[in-house]
């Protein structure tokens, strides 16, 4: 009893701790608002000079679609690599003072999902002032989703390479070229795209936009990817946080 | 040496003992370039070309095309938001003993531009196991116009705000400007689009790539775009060294 | 005691003053509303003389490390002016100094900006790496040294251009006691060659080093040197 009262004890905090130190960041908050309206209204704009294709979504359409799943990605990306890089020195000494690896790990975790959750929430609202969105609340899971699977990858990077400024260049090369490819702007036919972390989501929330039937195949496949990543993310951090990463 | 050569020599020494970056700065362009490439299918596709007008090219070409000065402005954008940032408080210090903060400002662009110039060179070879520019010497310049541009957006945007403010305009920024807005897909020039850093060295790239006619204007607008980013990053640094 | 001192207040007055800051004021606001501003330095006045070894002491949060910026010229005041005779030489709080320079590079670099020639540059180097003892560690990078000799290379970097007046923020953070006196000794030679020296510390017990003790509270400097600081006790220990 004692046992799962502290567990629960120690993550409130270490959430709550989390939380507030990101909210005294005013700039931190704004860019978290700001952000996603104006990523999917450029994204819907300026898509909307691109050619009709022999899809059934208009280019405009098609890009504030990529644009929400692009805004939903990287910004709880960004936030757990920096948490992991900037707040090492700190789990070390919470280490230290009794809060186990995995319980920080989850207590990181938690607050991307809170990250991922405002963002989502925020995104498909601003979307469907930009176009018709069948399945909302699919809509929103999947954003939620994503947002998560993109702040494991954020962790991941940033217990490997704990320096901003190496973890941020991998980081970014990495989101953008899965938004390129995913984003559906140029057709592509390799299976190598599959390998990308937006490729299912992005075919689900696609459907759910269309109010289509979310393609079995792609929510087995984005979950597994999902459940593989997040195994992997907590063995490297927990294993790596204590040696200070690759570098170390 | 002067107190700027001095700070740009050893701002590229400190460059130079991050080992781990400098294989990212040979590793990333050459992955972003080749798995576009290795994933675009093989067909062709019309284009805009600047001076030529509309034509059409191989998919896997103007795909490495596009995205060989969006290697160059990620990694110049990011090295550029993160020089300032972690050097920031030293550099107040160095201030006092006498290096002027326009010296300094000079010599970390000098490093940015030994930056931009080795990411673009990097991404040019890449570019080259595909498709050979028309004119590779003009399309380089575009290539490193481009991370210099984007170089000295991250200076500013990392004089400004904090780091994870900093990485988010970097994520989103470059890929807007460059893949979005100055696709050469679009039937019809965004009305944003020539006011974004990437407009003109892109437009000089896109005529060196496919043609061996090119528009100097666009090189020469380009240039002037980015004396007004580095007239801006200027006037921050002043204004931050001087709280 | 009574007798040294009277001669020191009487030579003092005659000392060339190098450093003088009128009324000095400087807040940290928010440009967010429902967010603190903090009045740090209200109406502080100060004058450094020649060769005096000036002592300033204060609560944590009282402005003693604004005032030293706003002197070296590190930060602009609010309101009030700072004028300086001679070269100024600052050893910051935290050792601001480029992790992954050697020891020597970074004596190149900041000589570079005082102006100093390479042969001036590397005397200096060996004549403090000899005197603070790391002359080991010039080819290692900074962040490869331990915290002590960090300092001693902060504190050198100030050092090195023989300047006017030396401002000195907690000097002596990880310092062994041999390195502790040696600084005190070259504090010595400095005050003999005419240099000004101001000390932050928390530890002014060694009072008869220092010609004056100045104690920031509420904004403004008062001079405890006689009766000792609001802060400490009587040996001036905090």
């Amino acid at each position: 009893m004692n046992g799962s009262g502290e567990l629960s004890d120690q993550l409130s905090i270490g959430l709550s701790a989390t939380i507030r130190e990101f909210l005294r960041q005013p700039i931190n908050l704004a860019f978290l608002f700001i952000l996603p309206p104006v990523v999917i209204t450029s994204y819907g704009s300026i898509l909307s000079t691109l050619p009709e294709t022999s899809m059934a979504t208009s280019p405009g359409a098609m890009g504030a679609t990529a644009g929400t799943l692009f805004v939903a990605a990287f910004l709880p990306a960004v936030i757990g690599l920096f948490q992991v890089i900037s707040a090492r020195r700190a789990d070390d000494r919470l280490s230290l003072a009794g809060f186990p690896r995995n319980v920080l790990f989850v207590t990181r975790l938690l607050a991307v999902f809170v990250s991922s959750l405002l963002t989502a929430t925020i995104s498909i609202v601003v979307l469907t002032t930009r176009t018709d969105v069948h399945a909302v609340l699919t809509g929103g899971c999947i954003l939620v989703f994503v947002g998560v699977l993109y702040g494991l990858i954020g962790m991941l990077i940033g217990a490997v390479l704990p320096r901003e400024l190496e973890g941020s260049l991998v980081l970014i090369f990495l989101v953008d070229m899965d938004e390129a490819l995913a984003s559906g702007i140029m057709e592509t036919d390799s299976s190598l795209t599959k390998l990308f972390p937006l490729h299912y989501p992005h075919n689900l929330f696609q459907a759910a936009v269309e109010g289509n039937a979310l393609a079995t195949g792609d929510l087995i496949a984005a979950v597994l990817y999902g459940v593989l990543l997040l195994t992997s993310v907590l063995i490297v951090y927990t294993q790596l946080t204590e040696r200070g990463g690759v570098l170390a | 040496m002067t107190k700027a050569g001095t700070t740009f020599e050893m701002g590229l020494r400190e460059y130079a003992r991050m080992p781990v970056l400098l294989v990212l700065l040979l590793f990333l362009p050459a992955y972003f370039v080749l798995v576009f490439t290795a994933v675009m299918p093989d067909q062709s596709v019309l284009i805009e070309v600047p001076v030529q007008g509309r034509m059409r090219v191989a998919m896997t070409s103007m795909t490495a095309v596009l995205m060989t000065p969006m290697a160059s402005a990620l990694i110049s954008g990011v090295a550029g938001l993160f020089l300032m940032q972690s050097a920031k408080a030293v550099d107040g210090r160095l201030t006092i003993a006498g290096v002027s903060p326009s010296a300094i400002l000079v010599a970390r662009s000098s490093v940015l531009a030994v930056v931009a110039v080795t990411a673009g060179i990097v991404s040019l070879v890449v570019l080259s196991l595909t498709y050979v520019p028309e004119r590779a010497g003009w399309f380089l310049a575009a290539t490193v116009l481009t991370g210099l541009q984007y170089g000295a957006v991250g200076v500013v945007v990392g004089l400004v705000v904090n780091r994870l403010a900093g990485v988010y305009v970097l994520m989103f920024g470059p890929l807007l400007d460059i893949f979005i807005a100055q696709s050469p897909l679009a039937t019809e020039t965004p009305a944003i689009a020539p006011y974004l850093p990437s407009h003109y060295p892109l437009q000089l790239a896109f005529d060196a790539a496919f043609t061996v006619r090119i528009d100097l204007t666009n090189g020469w607008l380009g240039a002037g775009y980015l004396l007004g980013l580095w007239l801006i990053a200027t006037y921050t640094l002043y204004r931050q060294l001087h709280i | 005691m009574s007798e040294s001192r009277d001669q020191s207040d009487r030579q003092s007055s005659d000392r060339e003053v190098v450093l003088h800051g009128s009324d000095l004021h400087k807040a940290y606001d928010s440009l967010l509303p429902f967010s603190r501003s903090v009045s740090v330095l209200n109406g502080a006045d100060i004058e450094i003389q020649a060769g005096e070894i000036l002592g300033i002491v204060g609560a944590n949060g009282s402005g003693k490390s604004t005032l030293m910026k706003l002197l070296v010229g590190a930060i602009e005041p609010d309101e009030g002016a700072v004028s300086k005779a001679g070269r100024v030489g600052w050893c910051p709080q935290e050792d601001l100094l480029y992790d992954r320079l050697t020891v020597r590079e970074t004596f190149r670099l900041f000589g570079a900006g005082y102006g100093m020639d390479q042969d001036a540059i590397a005397a200096a180097c060996d004549r403090l790496a000899s005197r603070l003892d790391f002359e080991e560690f010039l080819d290692y990078r900074v962040d490869q040294l331990s915290g002590g000799n960090r300092q001693k290379v902060n504190l050198s970097i100030a050092l090195m251009h023989e300047p006017d007046v030396l401002f000195l923020d907690e000097p002596y953070t990880g310092f062994d006691w041999e390195t502790y006196l040696a600084f005190w000794d070259l504090t010595e030679d400095l005050k003999a060659r005419g240099t000004a020296v101001m000390i932050i510390s928390h530890l002014i017990n060694e009072r008869e080093r220092f010609d004056r003790i100045l104690e920031i509270a509420d904004g403004t400097l008062t001079d405890v040197t006689d009766t000792g600081s609001t802060q400490a006790g009587g040996a001036g220990i905090r």
